[in-house]
């Protein structure tokens, strides 16, 4: 009877530790809904339709571009998605950075996703351009995404065709 | 008795582990290598195609007739174990895809390079064409 007893016990503590091995090993899944290309197009760009718009308006908008091609018939933006508001202080940085390592590292999201959720609500598509890159470092290197904008025009300067890609993370 | 000698084995030698993993991102910049190149075609797609599906280019050569897409790669992880200490971390492959064009804008040559332990940009040379290309 005493043996029988030990058995189930025995029984319980070994699907308890299995049960406790396959939780131990459970990651979280990165939440990619506000950093995704279609939210982020209806969020900050809305504007921005073939066929609609003129290379001016684009300008006035989103400012100067990053770089430009075929003698400006095509301008490239580089978006990075980032905390509105004043300069990032270092200490705010190294928050960033701390709990974005360990996120990664970890495999668990929370700050991430939380973050990527307040960006949303409050946060900018900030244009990297050479003159500003020294100035926005810290912002550059602590953005949570970065996009690439493509806007190609036609004779009329008027915009043809585009594309939205996020390129980073 | 075996167990002994490998605990004092662990305990007191240091140790230094690279373990090869299947090529794969940590974080960065998104690849631009297998699905996403399959539209370029030699002597077909124009400068404009490429824009608009790669994004901006990391590096732009010899009056736009060059574009240079970088990205890393995890190839492997490597642990160093102390007696007191340990550490860590990735090794990192860094890959560039390397598009130049023709006067009309048309890709003349695709081309990719790799290279494990270095986290720098190779010289600008190692991405021009073998063959001098002429000016605007």
């Amino acid at each position: 009877m005493r043996s029988e007893g030990v058995k189930s016990f025995c029984r319980i503590l070994l699907v308890s530790m299995m049960f406790a091995s396959v939780f131990a090993c459970a990651h979280g899944n990165l939440d990619e809904t506000f950093v995704s290309e279609p939210y982020v197009r209806e969020r900050w760009l809305p504007y921005i339709a073939d066929g609609k718009i003129e290379r001016s308006e684009i300008i006035q908008k989103l400012g100067e571009p990053t770089s430009t091609f075929q003698s400006g018939m095509i301008l490239c933006y580089r978006l990075i998605l980032v905390e509105e508001g004043g300069d990032l202080s270092e200490k705010e940085y190294r928050n960033i950075l701390i709990n974005l390592d360990a996120a990664y590292i970890g495999s668990y999201y929370g700050w991430v996703d939380n973050r990527r959720k307040l960006l949303s609500e409050k946060g900018t598509l900030f244009t990297v351009r050479e003159p500003n890159k020294e100035e926005k470092l810290l912002e550059i290197l602590s953005r949570e995404a970065e996009y690439s904008l493509v806007l190609v025009f036609g004779d009329q300067r008027t915009l043809a065709r585009h594309s939205l890609r996020r390129i980073m993370p | 008795m075996k167990i002994f000698f490998a605990l004092v084995l662990m305990l007191f030698s240091s140790a230094c582990i690279i373990i090869p993993t299947p090529e794969h991102r940590d974080h960065g910049r998104v690849p631009c290598d297998g699905d996403k190149t399959t539209f370029m075609l030699k002597d077909t797609t124009n400068k404009e195609e490429v824009l608009l599906k790669l994004g901006e280019p990391d590096l732009v050569l010899n009056y736009e007739r060059i574009f240079v897409y970088r990205w890393e790669m995890v190839a492997a992880y490597f642990f160093v174990g102390a007696y007191y200490s340990g550490t860590g971390g990735p090794i990192q492959r860094s890959n560039f895809l390397i598009i130049e064009f023709d006067d009309k804008n048309i890709v003349v040559r695709r081309e990719m390079k790799a290279s494990v332990f270095s986290s720098r940009t190779p010289s600008v040379e190692t991405f021009k064409s073998p063959q001098p290309s002429k000016g605007p």
